[in-house]
C-alpha cells in the first residue's frame, strides 16, 4: 500500500505558494520546504513500558529560504495564515537577512531551479497506526519475556520499535514536489551482569515500510540473549593489529564513519576533507566498489532532498577508485559540480548539510566460512557500537561490542570486548582483501553531524577481511 | 495558555502533565571568516503527556503516553491526538506510582547578563569575539556556528503544577585548522549561559594552540599502559559514570547497585576522594520538579541518588529529580606536577566516551603530549586509550586547578594510573 499524504499539506498549500510568490517579488530566489512528520516510539523491558511520539519524528513546520545579498537566509516557524505570511515578509526583509551585520558574506550564484513536479509515496505492508497501540506492546512484550526467559543471568531484555511517516512539500519558481514516506525499526537490547560491570548487546533492523519489521526482531531475541550471556566471560583484548573478519554491521560502520564522513562535499567547501585530493585515485583495495543513494529501499530512501534535488544513486568508490563525493546544493553551488539530492535537515528547524542516506559496500564472491578459514590469528569483529569521523585527516574511530578470536582458521569461542578499532582509513581500505557474496543493511540508527544534526541514515555491506588496528 | 483541562476533560483524562515552550533561535554560520548563511527559529510547540490508572488481575498500573502539538493547532487536532494517547496508555503496564509534589511558580527570568540584549546581537557579540583571536595564518578558524536561544517553558499538570521560566544560551561549535607542517585540525563546541566573552576568547587561543601543536605530531605512542592525565571537557566525561550509576532509573532494573552510604570508589582509596554536588541547570526538572544544588558524593561516599519521579517512587526515596550538572571543589595536585612525572596528556580526542554499564572509558587520540617526567615532551597522534573506572578509581588525583563549563564546575584535569593504550 502506499503511504497517504498529509492534510496539513494539502489544506496550506495555497498559502505557501502565496509565500513564496511574494517572496519572489523581493529576492531573485525563494523557497518553501513543509513538513509534516509523525513518529512513534515504543519499548518494553523490565522497568515497564514507552509509547509515545518522539521529537526528532514528529514535528509540523516549516523553512523559508532566500538569495539575498549573493547568499543565502532562512526563516523556520510553524505558523501559517494569511496574517503570518504578512509578518513573515516584514521580518525576513527588515530582521534576517540584516542579521550578521557588516560581516562580509560568501558569495553563491542563483540555484538552476529546473522545472520540475510530481507527488511521490513509498510502500508499506502493514500500517503502525491501524496495527494498534495494543498489539505493537502485546508483541514486543512477547519478545521481552522471551528474552527474559533465556537465562536466569538475563539482567534485562529490553524492545524496542518506531515508525516514522512524513509528508514533504518543496515549492520553489518552478518546483513543485511532494513526497510521502515511511520507515520502521526495531531492537533489542539485552543485559547480563558480571560483578559491577554490565555487559550488553544490541541487535536491530529497519525497513521502509511498516510494522512488519516485527517478525524480523522477533526472530532474533535467542541469538541476542545468548550473545549477551557469551559477553559474561568476555576478556579485554591486548592492543596490537589483527586480520579482522568484519560482519555486515561493522562494515557497515567503517564505510559511513571511517569514509561515508569524508565524501560530504559541504566539507569540501570548507576544506576539511582529504577526499578531496583524492579524486580518481586509488584509496581502497580493488575489490571495493561504495555507493549511497536511492538504489536500495531502506530508511533513507527518498524521492527528493529537503533543498528540493532529485535523489540518486552515487557510486563514490569504484572498484577502489575513488570517483565522486556527495554533496547538497549549495554545496555544489559552491564547487561547480551537480548536486547529488543529499541535503538534509534534522528537521524543519534546522540547516540543510550534506548528509549520507543509505550508505555501503557492493557484495563480493567469497563465503564467510572462507573468509574465517583464511585466518591463522585474528579477530571476527561484531557488533559496532559508535564510531566518530574524522574527514580531514581520514583517522578511524569506531568502537565495537565483540571480537571473537580465530585460530588456524577457526573460532575458539573467545571473546574479547570492548573493542576500539583505530588506524588511517585508506590502509585499512587497501587491505581488503576478501568480501562476501551477500551484503546487509540496516537503518535503526541516527547519524549525527559532529555531535548535533541527526538523521536517518542505513550503512551495511557484505562480511570483509581486512587488517585493523586494535586497542 | 491552552485551557488544556478542558480538552482533556472533553477527552476522559483525569491526569496529564504539559510542557509548553517557546523558542527563538539567530543562528550564524560562517566558512573562514565570511559569513555563509543566516538563520531564524521561531517556534511554539508543546508535549502533552496522558496518565491512565488501571488494574489487571489485581494490580494497579499507571500507564501513559506523550504526543507532541503545534501551539497553533487547533483544539480539535490536540483532542484527537489526546484521544489516541490516552487510549494507548491503557496498555502501558507500568507499576503504579505517585507524582511527585506539584510546583506552583510565577515566571521565573534566569538571571542572565544575556538578557536585554536582541539574539541577534549576542551572536555578532561571540562572532566578533571569536574572529579577534583568529590572527594568526598558520591556525585560523576553519568555520564557526552560533546558536542564541530563548526558551520560554511552561508546564501545568492535571494535579497542580504551574511553573514557567525563561532561559537563554548560547551555543556553537567552531573548527580550527593548521596547514602546516601537517594539514590538520581541531573541532571544538562550546555552551554558555552568559556573555562569556572572555572565556570563548580563551577557548579559540587555547584550541588553536593545541591545533599548531596536532600539525606537528606524527608519531604514534607505543602500545602499553599508561598514567593518563585528561583535562578541559574530557574530565566530566569520567563522572558521567557516577551521575548515571546513582541514577533511579539506573538502580532499578539492577544495572547499579549503589545505595546511600556507599564507598563509591571502594573501600581502600589512595587517591583523591570524590566530593561531587548536583547543582541545577533550569529552575524545574522536565517533570516540573524544582530544582537545586544538593550533594552527590561527600569523600567519596555516595549522599543522594536522583531521578525521574516514577523511578524514585519505586526505590522509595525522595523525588528531586534529574541532574546533569556536577560541581566539584579543587583538587589535590597541581596540574603542573602531574605533568612532571611521566605520563601521556590526551587533549583531543575524536570522540571520548564512557559507558556506565560497563565502566570502560575509550577515545582514538588526535593529540597527546608524552612527558618523560624529565621535562622532555614528545607530541603524539594516533593510537587509541581503553580504560576501566573500576582499576582506576581508586587511585585517582584531581587538579588544583578548575574550569566551568554548561554542566560541570570543577577540576581542570584529572590523572589515571595504569590505563592500556593502542598504538606503535
Amino acid at each position: 500500500m502506499k503511504v497517504k499524504d498529509s492534510n496539513y499539506i494539502r489544506e496550506n498549500k495555497p498559502l505557501f505558494k502565496e509565500l513564496v510568490s511574494e517572496l519572489l517579488k523581493t529576492y531573485e530566489y525563494a523557497s518553501v520546504l513543509v513538513n509534516d512528520s509523525f513518529g512513534m516510539r515504543y519499548s518494553v523491558s523490565k522497568t515497564g513500558a514507552n509509547v509515545g511520539e518522539d521529537d526528532l519524528y514528529t514535528a509540523k513546520g516549516f523553512v523559508v529560504k532566500v538569495y539575498e545579498g549573493g547568499c543565502y537566509a532562512e526563516y523556520s516557524g510553524n505558523e501559517i495564515s494569511k496574517e503570518e505570511i504578512k509578518r513573515i515578509l516584514s521580518f525576513v526583509k527588515e530582521e534576517l537577512v540584516t542579521m550578521g551585520g557588516s560581516r562580509e558574506k560568501s558569495k553563491y550564484p542563483l540555484p538552476a531551479d529546473e522545472t520540475a513536479s510530481f507527488s511521490k509515496s513509498t510502500d508499506y505492508e502493514i500500517d503502525p497506526v491501524a496495527m494498534g497501540d495494543e498489539a505493537i506492546i502485546a508483541k514486543l512484550t512477547e519478545v521481552h519475556k522471551k528474552g527474559m526467559a533465556y537465562d536466569e543471568r538475563i539482567l534485562n531484555c529490553g524492545v524496542m520499535c518506531a515508525f516514522q511517516k512524513y509528508s514533504k512539500l518543496f515549492l520553489s519558481k518552478n518546483k513543485d514536489l511532494e513526497q510521502n514516506v515511511m520507515w520502521s525499526s526495531g531492537a533489542i537490547f539485552v543485559n547480563s551482569k558480571r560483578g559491577d560491570e554490565v555487559k550488553e548487546y544490541y541487535t536491530s533492523a529497519s525497513v521502509l515500510g511498516g510494522m512488519e519489521i516485527l517478525d524480523t526482531i522477533f526472530s532474533r531475541v535467542e541469538d541476542a540473549s545468548k550473545v549477551a550471556i557469551e559477553l559474561l566471560d568476555s576478556e579485554p583484548l591486548k592492543p596490537g593489529e589483527y586480520e579482522c573478519v568484519c560482519d555486515p554491521q561493522t562494515t557497515g560502520m567503517i564505510v559511513h564513519e571511517a569514509f561515508g564522513h569524508g565524501v560530504e562535499m559541504d566539507m569540501f567547501v570548507k576544506d576539511r576533507a582529504l577526499a578531496k585530493k583524492y579524486m580518481g585515485e586509488y584509496v581502497a583495495s580493488k575489490l571495493v566498489t561504495m555507493h549511497d543513494g536511492n538504489a536500495v529501499n531502506q530508511t533513507a530512501t527518498y524521492f527528493f532532498d529537503d533543498e528540493g534535488t532529485v535523489s540518486s544513486d552515487t557510486v563514490i568508490i569504484d572498484k577502489g577508485v575513488l570517483v565522486s563525493g556527495i554533496s547538497d546544493l549549495q554545496s555544489a553551488m559552491a564547487l561547480g559540480t551537480k548536486p547529488t539530492g543529499n541535503g538534509r535537515r534534522e528537521s524543519y528547524k534546522r540547516k540543510t548539510y550534506t548528509r549520507m542516506t543509505n550508505t555501503y559496500f557492493e557484495p563480493g564472491t567469497d563465503k564467510v566460512e572462507d573468509m574465517i578459514a583464511s585466518i591463522k590469528d585474528g579477530l571476527l569483529l561484531e557488533n559496532p557500537e559508535s564510531g566518530m569521523e574524522d574527514p580531514k585527516n581520514w583517522g578511524i574511530q569506531c568502537m565495537v561490542n565483540i571480537g571473537r578470536e580465530i585460530k588456524d582458521g577457526k573460532l575458539t569461542g573467545k571473546i574479547f570486548s570492548p573493542i576500539v578499532l583505530t588506524g588511517y582509513v585508506p590502509d585499512l581500505l587497501k587491505s581488503i582483501s576478501m568480501m562476501s557474496d551477500v551484503k546487509e543493511l540496516d537503518g535503526a540508527g541516527m547519524c549525527g553531524k559532529g555531535y548535533k544534526e541527526w538523521v536517518k541514515v542505513s550503512d551495511g555491506g557484505p562480511y570483509i577481511k581486512a587488517r585493523i588496528r586494535l586497542g | 495558555m491552552r485551557d488544556y483541562s478542558k480538552i482533556m476533560s472533553s477527552c476522559g483524562v483525569t491526569e496529564y502533565f504539559v510542557t509548553e515552550t517557546v523558542t527563538k533561535s539567530a543562528q550564524l554560520f560562517f566558512i573562514k571568516k565570511k559569513l555563509d548563511m543566516r538563520r531564524f527559529e521561531n517556534t511554539a510547540e508543546a508535549e502533552i503527556r496522558v496518565f491512565k490508572v488501571f488494574e489487571d488481575n489485581g494490580t494497579k498500573f499507571k500507564g501513559s503516553a506523550g504526543v507532541i502539538v503545534n501551539l497553533t493547532d487547533s483544539d480539535e487536532e490536540v483532542a484527537k491526538k489526546v484521544r489516541s494517547a490516552f487510549y494507548g496508555a491503557g496498555f502501558v503496564k507500568n507499576k503504579f506510582y505517585e507524582f511527585a509534589k506539584a510546583a506552583q511558580s510565577p515566571e521565573i527570568v534566569m538571571e542572565s547578563d544575556l538578557n536585554g540584549i536582541a539574539l541577534s546581537e549576542i551572536a555578532v557579540k561571540f562572532s566578533d569575539a571569536i574572529y579577534e583571536e583568529d590572527c594568526d595564518e598558520r591556525a585560523f578558524i576553519n568555520s564557526l556556528e552560533i546558536f542564541v536561544n530563548e526558551k520560554k517553558v511552561h508546564m501545568v499538570s492535571s494535579y497542580g503544577t504551574d511553573v514557567s521560566y525563561v532561559k537563554r544560551s548560547v551555543e556553537g561549535e567552531f573548527v580550527a585548522q593548521c596547514k602546516e607542517p601537517n594539514d590538520v585540525e581541531t573541532y571544538q563546541n562550546f555552551e554558555y549561559d552568559s556573555l562569556a566573552l572572555k572565556e570563548i576568547k580563551t577557548l579559540v587561543k587555547e584550541t588553536l594552540s593545541m591545533t599548531r601543536d596536532r600539525a606537528r605530531a606524527e608519531k604514534m605512542p607505543k602500545a602499553g599502559d599508561y598514567d593518563i592525565v585528561l583535562s578541559d571537557k574530557y574530565v566530566p566525561e569520567i563522572f558521567v559514570f557516577y551521575g548515571t550509576r546513582a541514577s533511579a532509573g539506573f538502580i532499578y532494573p539492577g544495572y547499579s547497585e549503589y545505595s546511600v552510604g556507599d564507598n563509591v570508589q571502594g573501600e581502600e582509596v589512595k587517591g583523591d576522594k570524590l566530593n561531587i554536588r548536583f547543582a541545577a541547570t533550569a529552575p524545574f526538572s522536565y517533570e516540573g520538579i524544582p530544582m537545586k544544588e544538593r550533594p552527590f558524593i561527600e569523600e567519596g561516599v555516595l549522599k543522594t541518588i536522583h531521578g525521574s519521579e516514577r523511578f524514585s517512587y519505586y526505590l522509595g526515596i525522595e523525588q528531586i529529580g534529574s541532574y546533569e550538572k556536577l560541581v566539584l571543589p579543587a583538587g589535590s595536585m597541581a596540574f603542573d606536577e602531574m605533568l612532571n612525572r611521566p605520563c601521556l596528556h590526551v587533549v583531543n580526542f575524536s570522540d571520548f566516551q564512557m559507558d556506565p554499564y560497563d565502566g570502560h572509558f575509550k577515545g582514538e587520540i588526535r593529540l597527546a603530549y608524552l612527558h618523560d617526567g624529565k621535562g622532555n615532551v614528545e607530541f603524539v597522534t594516533g593510537g587509541s586509550i581503553n580504560g576501566s573506572i573500576f582499576d582506576t578509581q581508586s587511585d585517582l588525583k584531581l587538579s588544583k586547578e578548575t574550569q566551568k563549563l554548561a554542566n560541570y564546575e570543577g577540576p581542570r584535569a584529572i590523572l589515571l594510573k595504569g590505563v592500556a593504550v593502542a598504538g606503535e
